[in-house]
């Protein structure tokens, strides 16, 4: 067990894609975190630099007191799953689990003993002596797990482990994993490009894009208080509402035509006339009666069922803003919309960064407020 | 005249035009009667092949034995040549074959993994080339840098040019099976704590085995059969694999011997279809690479 310290980490690929840039992050001992982002946006070059299956361009990496930029993967002691889960297709179960002990030359018993419990633990018991083919992907998938167990290495990096199960087993091998880190306690790195994963997950999470860390901090606060428009946009399995508007020299915005007040905590902030972008979750909104004071108003045009509630589209001039209610009004119905002030969010529309109280200050990614 | 391809014609809206359906019928019996004629040009020598060893009289036809006798490979293993010759083969052809299975194995590996620019077309070109190497064209060339090398009348010459010649379509063959071998395997062995060697002995040989097993039979029959090499490279007929030896059975009248000759192929020919029966059940052949999953 240990934590993972990152410095000034930049890859820069031959042929010139920089896909790490200059990049630091503290991992803390047995803590379960999230790289979080789009394809391409660096978080996997990250993780197998972590591992040493990069070589980075520049900057150190050091797991515990040790600094490992420079030595090989095999002798940092970390576990990895990959997406794939890269089970040896020629070897059953047991040797399957058992081969990083193999390579450790630790005798056959210990490691078959260590296997099996590894295996039963993951209930897997029954599957010892199969090939990997015969397994079904979720097997599969714990197979994998189980090997990076049975290792009992001191941080475990997960490669998007889940994306190749289907959405039910998904969702099953998300709450086990997290209780297997849990329980074991070990220091864990886990990317993934599915925003819900990293939310569910983590400890603390990092959301990245073109290979720097744009927001870090525990998941209900990447959630609830996104720092710039890019993680605002990402995060949330319904999207935030981001819509263009503008101050107004009365204190109020103008958004779609119409005007709102200037939520509670941004009052006597900003100047008038200033371009911002109004961010709201459509789970922070609520219906109301047309022509509310202080509300949107617009038409229903669509309402579509979740499961318990509706996410109701409406039509506001010529933008679409999205609510969430158990109570949808029928489509074409004209409705109010409004949102809870305290969970609204202004971005300047200009550098795209969340407007605060006190200007974060340039560089400042790990304030976690 | 329709009637009988009807059956086997999918329902359709409307029947076609009889001048379609005759023409399709005409060309249907000339495709089968080509293919019957190819097939029994290649069946009558095959059937000499299992039928001449066994008569007491053989002659270049294929004929039921008049009278069934084992005399002809008691002939052969009389032969002072025959036995030797045999061992002689073996000895070329699986040693040319270790030798082609190691390095065709390295070498699809690394260029499998080693991105160098022009590697494909390099891999085309000398695809193209090993067919000189071994073919007739080359031969006078072969002859002297061999000379020179002081390797003529030595098995290890052979066993070289062999070798050098059907290397490049070993490593091409193989090198599609590494292309489908995923990367995280090596990784994730890489991860464990593996040494590159271990990579490849533990992850990457094993799964490749059926591909090695391919180059392998494919190697051993090249060699086996080849005549000309060793012909060319080898004076000392106690050297001389099975092949050329084979070639120089006459009788004391100057004219073939036929009886030898024919019990002789067949005890050539056996070696050839036990390996691939064993082989294709044990691994079963493909040309191509990929997991199966």
């Amino acid at each position: 067990m240990a934590e993972v310290r990152i410095e000034g980490l930049t890859k820069r690929f031959p042929g010139g894609v920089q896909a790490v840039d200059d990049l630091d992050l503290d991992i803390e001992d047995g803590e379960f975190f999230s790289l979080l982002g789009p394809s391409g946006c660096g978080k996997t070059t990250l993780l197998r630099s972590i591992a040493g299956l990069e070589t980075p361009t520049a900057g150190r990496i050091s797991i515990g007191e040790q600094d490992v930029t420079r030595i090989p993967p095999g002798e940092r002691d970390v576990a990895m799953v990959f997406q794939d889960y890269a089970l040896y297709p020629h070897m059953e179960v047991v040797d399957n689990i058992a081969y990083p002990l193999k390579v450790r030359k630790h005798s056959k018993s210990d490691r078959h003993r260590r296997a099996g419990e590894a295996a039963e633990s993951l209930s897997l018991g029954e599957l010892l002596n199969r090939r990997p083919a015969a397994l079904s992907g979720g097997q599969q998938q714990r197979v994998a797990v189980a090997r990076a167990v049975a290792h009992e290495p001191s941080v475990f990096l997960f490669d998007e482990p889940l994306s190749n199960l289907d959405a039910r087993l998904r969702l099953e091998a998300r709450t086990f994993l997290k209780r297997l880190q849990g329980d074991l306690g070990v220091s864990t790195v886990y990317v993934t490009h599915d925003q819900s994963e990293a939310l569910a997950l983590s400890d603390r999470m990092a959301v990245m894009k073109d290979g720097r860390i744009r927001q870090i901090g525990a998941p209900e606060e990447v959630f609830s208080r996104p720092t710039d428009l890019f993680v605002a946009s990402f995060i949330g399995s319904v999207p935030m509402n981001l819509l263009a508007s503008t101050t107004t020299a009365d204190g109020g915005l103008e958004l779609a035509g119409q005007r709102v007040p200037v939520p509670g905590p941004y009052e006597g902030m900003l100047e008038p006339n200033r371009s911002v972008t109004f961010g709201a979750r459509p789970e922070h909104g609520s219906l109301t009666p047309p022509d509310t004071p202080g509300a949107m108003t617009g038409l229903a045009v669509v309402a579509e069922l979740l499961g318990t509630e509706h996410l109701v589209t409406v039509e506001c001039g010529d933008v679409m803003v999205r609510v969430v209610t158990s109570d949808p009004p029928t489509p074409g119905e004209p409705v109010g919309v409004r949102f809870e002030e305290a969970w609204v969010l202004l971005f300047d529309t200009e550098d795209e960064q969340l407007i605060r109280r006190e200007p974060a200050a340039a560089g400042d990614v790990r304030s976690t407020g | 005249m329709s009637a009988p391809t009807r059956r086997h014609e999918p329902v359709r809206p409307a029947a076609p035009p009889a001048r379609v359906v005759v023409r399709a019928v005409v060309g249907r019996i000339g495709f089968y009667a080509f293919v019957a004629v190819a097939g029994l040009f290649f069946a009558v020598p095959m059937l000499w092949l299992v039928l001449a060893p066994f008569d007491a009289t053989p002659g270049l036809a294929a004929e039921i034995p008049s009278s069934v006798t084992l005399d002809n490979f008691r002939a052969v293993l009389e032969n002072p040549f025959a036995l030797r010759s045999l061992w002689n083969s073996l000895l070329l052809s699986v040693i040319t074959t270790l030798l082609i299975i190691a390095a065709a194995a390295l070498s699809a590996y690394a260029l499998s993994r080693v991105r160098i620019p022009g590697r494909d077309l390099m891999l085309y070109v000398l695809l193209l080339f090993s067919a000189v190497v071994t073919g007739t064209a080359a031969m006078v060339p072969i002859f002297r840098l061999v000379f020179e090398l002081g390797l003529i009348n030595r098995h290890v010459g052979v066993v070289l040019v062999l070798a050098g010649g059907l290397l490049p379509a070993g490593v091409f063959i193989l090198k599609d099976f590494m292309d489908g071998l995923p990367r995280s395997y090596e990784e994730s062995a890489l991860v464990a704590g593996a040494s590159s060697f271990q990579v490849l002995r533990d992850i990457v040989t094993p799964v490749v085995r059926p591909g090695l097993a391919v180059i392998g039979v494919w190697a051993l029959v090249q060699v086996w059969g080849d005549f000309l090499v060793p012909f060319i490279l080898l004076r000392d007929p106690n050297l001389s694999p099975a092949a050329v030896v084979m070639f120089n059975f006459y009788t004391e009248g100057g004219t073939a011997n036929i009886p030898l000759l024919a019990a002789f192929s067949l005890l050539y020919t056996l070696p050839v279809v036990a390996l691939y029966l064993f082989v294709n059940r044990r691994y079963g052949f493909r040309f191509y690479g990929g997991i199966k999953s």
